[in-house]
């Protein structure tokens, strides 16, 4: 029997979406975003990822697969995408997730990846790979999403995922019948923990451009794989609400002892900055 | 017995240099900076060391009191950048922590003058904050204290346990066993992230201790002191790559670009 990727709508009780994910190493979320929300994150990308090159040729040893427009930064070019970071489905299974290892955790990564006709499927890898010190099967340290702001198919590049194998061993390897491909409508969010297998999809398709936006979690000890300050101007980061600017990185208290703290009055002292004296917090 | 706070001078071997500090935890160098370094480093912080207050005491507190403390200083003291990458702290860097990452960086920064009345700080490890890895935790942390005055045994030198890298969680230090390093001017005391220690009281009536910690940790692991807060961006991207990258700018922290960014973000911007 093939396996399957669990599936409910973000209604569903927490509790019991963590379980499915948490045990599966993925879970499809349907209903995240209506169709309007999906549009304005496409239109307040459009420049970026019209100005995206996507390689025509493919260089079979790339991470990244050509045929993909990837545009990143996406706190600072997507409001939508800022608020949507923090949605309440993603804030329930990320407490679930990361807060055993931490007392905060952040933003880690953000992407959008439009995969073009002719696109090979990239090799599967781990999230949490970026943290080698940790031996696998590792400690709970990122909690992935892919924001589906097109339809998912097997054809046209749906996410490729291996159930299970967040708690394998480094030497197992995985068989082909062990690979599964997310498919998912509009508004549908994948998540998956950063010990689970996954790639892009290949993308057979003749016309079709599969657009997803991946968002990645971490511990707030660790090193966020973006650096989000230098992916928004410290003027803007510190005009968002705090609690944003803290899911963000840019707050003092990721540890006990004050991980992360900062001198206010540098930035505040920088001519064009003047709006940081007066942000609460 | 008591324990004692190896010591040499800034051109030994760099094995032999780190074969004592890994095996006690600590070790004083001297002749780490001259006279004029020194000097130097407190002209570029005086008005930031006068303007920071040296509270009354609060012993519940972790920063004990009558101390002036002054944070940001990559920004503020070229001559501390410069001192920051110091062939030796890169010699013991490399050595301390490379085994446990692809490339290592400054964590925290701090100016610390201790003055006459300050109280003993609590005994503590730099590597409390990563409370995730259990005691005795993996090389995570390398310290610093520069002394940019004398540091005495009175005056508030630097108290340490030396071994106590290696203790399990729950061994408390008895008295004997903690020692205060002096040093004079120009030399360095470093420490392991494991190694308990603490600021000393200052039991002098008029004697003001200056030191300088410069700590460095992996580089995938969140620096204690955000230092891209710390400096404006513009300024840093005006730093040679070598400083830059030992800041936390680089995009190389790890196999996968741990750290990467999109330069056009900033660069677009009128602030860089």
């Amino acid at each position: 029997m093939p396996p399957v990727i669990p599936e409910c709508r973000a209604d569903a009780d927490p509790d019991l979406m963590y379980d499915a994910l948490d045990q599966a190493g993925c879970l499809v979320v349907h209903g995240m975003a209506d169709s309007d929300t999906c549009a304005r994150v496409r239109a307040e990308l459009a420049d970026h990822v019209e100005a995206a090159t996507a390689a025509e040729d493919d260089d079979p040893d790339d991470f990244f697969p050509g045929h993909t427009h990837r545009v990143v930064a996406l706190m600072h070019r997507s409001p939508t995408m800022r608020e949507l970071m923090m949605h309440p489905v993603t804030e329930q299974l990320g407490d679930r997730h990361l807060l055993a290892n931490c007392n905060k955790w952040q933003l880690t990564t953000g992407a959008a990846l439009e995969v073009g006709p002719g696109a090979r499927k990239q090799i599967l890898h781990r999230d949490e790979d970026l943290f080698s010190h940790f031996p696998v099967p590792r400690p709970n340290l990122i909690l992935a999403t892919m924001w589906a702001m097109s339809d998912f198919t097997v054809g046209n590049g749906g996410t490729q995922l291996v159930p299970g194998s967040h708690r394998w061993s480094a030497d197992r390897a995985v068989e082909p019948d062990e690979i599964v491909c997310a498919e998912m409508p509009v508004g549908s969010v994948l998540f998956w923990t950063g010990g689970t297998l996954h790639g892009a999809g290949a993308n057979v398709t003749a016309d079709e451009w599969r657009y997803g936006v991946v968002l990645g979690y971490s511990l707030g000890w660790l090193r966020q794989e973006e650096n989000q300050h230098l992916s928004m101007p410290a003027v803007d980061a510190f005009a968002l609400p705090e609690a944003v600017r803290s899911r963000l990185g840019f707050a003092m208290d990721y540890g006990s002892g004050g991980l992360g703290f900062y001198d206010r009055s540098v930035l505040a002292a920088t001519p064009n900055a003047a709006s940081l004296s007066q942000s609460p917090g | 017995m008591p324990p004692l706070i190896p010591e040499c001078r800034a051109d030994a071997d760099p094995d032999v240099m780190y074969d004592a500090l890994d095996q006690a935890g600590c070790l004083v160098v001297h002749d780490m900076a001259d006279e004029g370094a020194c000097a130097r480093v407190r002209a570029e912080l005086a008005d930031y060391v006068e303007a920071a207050p040296a509270a009354a005491d609060n012993p519940e507190d972790f920063y004990p009191g009558k101390t002036h403390r002054v944070v940001a200083l990559m920004h503020r003291s070229p001559t501390m950048r410069d001192l920051m990458m110091h062939p030796v702290t890169e010699q013991l860097g490399d050595r301390h922590l490379l085994a446990n990452c692809n490339k290592w960086q400054l964590n925290v920064s701090a100016a610390l003058e201790i003055g006459p009345g300050a109280r003993d700080q609590i005994l503590h490890r730099e590597e409390d904050l990563f409370p995730y890895f259990p005691v005795p935790r993996p090389n995570l942390i390398l310290a610093s204290m520069w002394a940019i005055s004398d540091f005495t045994a009175d005056n508030g030198g630097t108290q340490l346990v030396p071994g106590s890298h290696r203790w399990s969680a729950d061994r408390v230090a008895e008295p004997s066993e903690i020692v205060r390093a002096e040093m004079p001017a120009g030399s360095v005391l470093f420490w392991l992230g494991g190694t308990l220690h603490g600021g000393g009281a200052n039991v002098t009536d008029d004697d003001w201790r200056y030191g300088i910690v410069l700590t460095y940790t992996l580089g995938w692991l969140r620096q204690e002191e955000n230092q891209h807060l710390s400096m404006p961006a513009a300024d840093a991207f005006a730093l040679p790559d070598a400083i830059r990258s030992r800041l936390g700018f680089a995009m190389d922290y790890g196999d996968g670009g741990l750290g990467f960014y999109d330069p056009s973000v900033l660069s677009a911007s009128t602030s860089a």
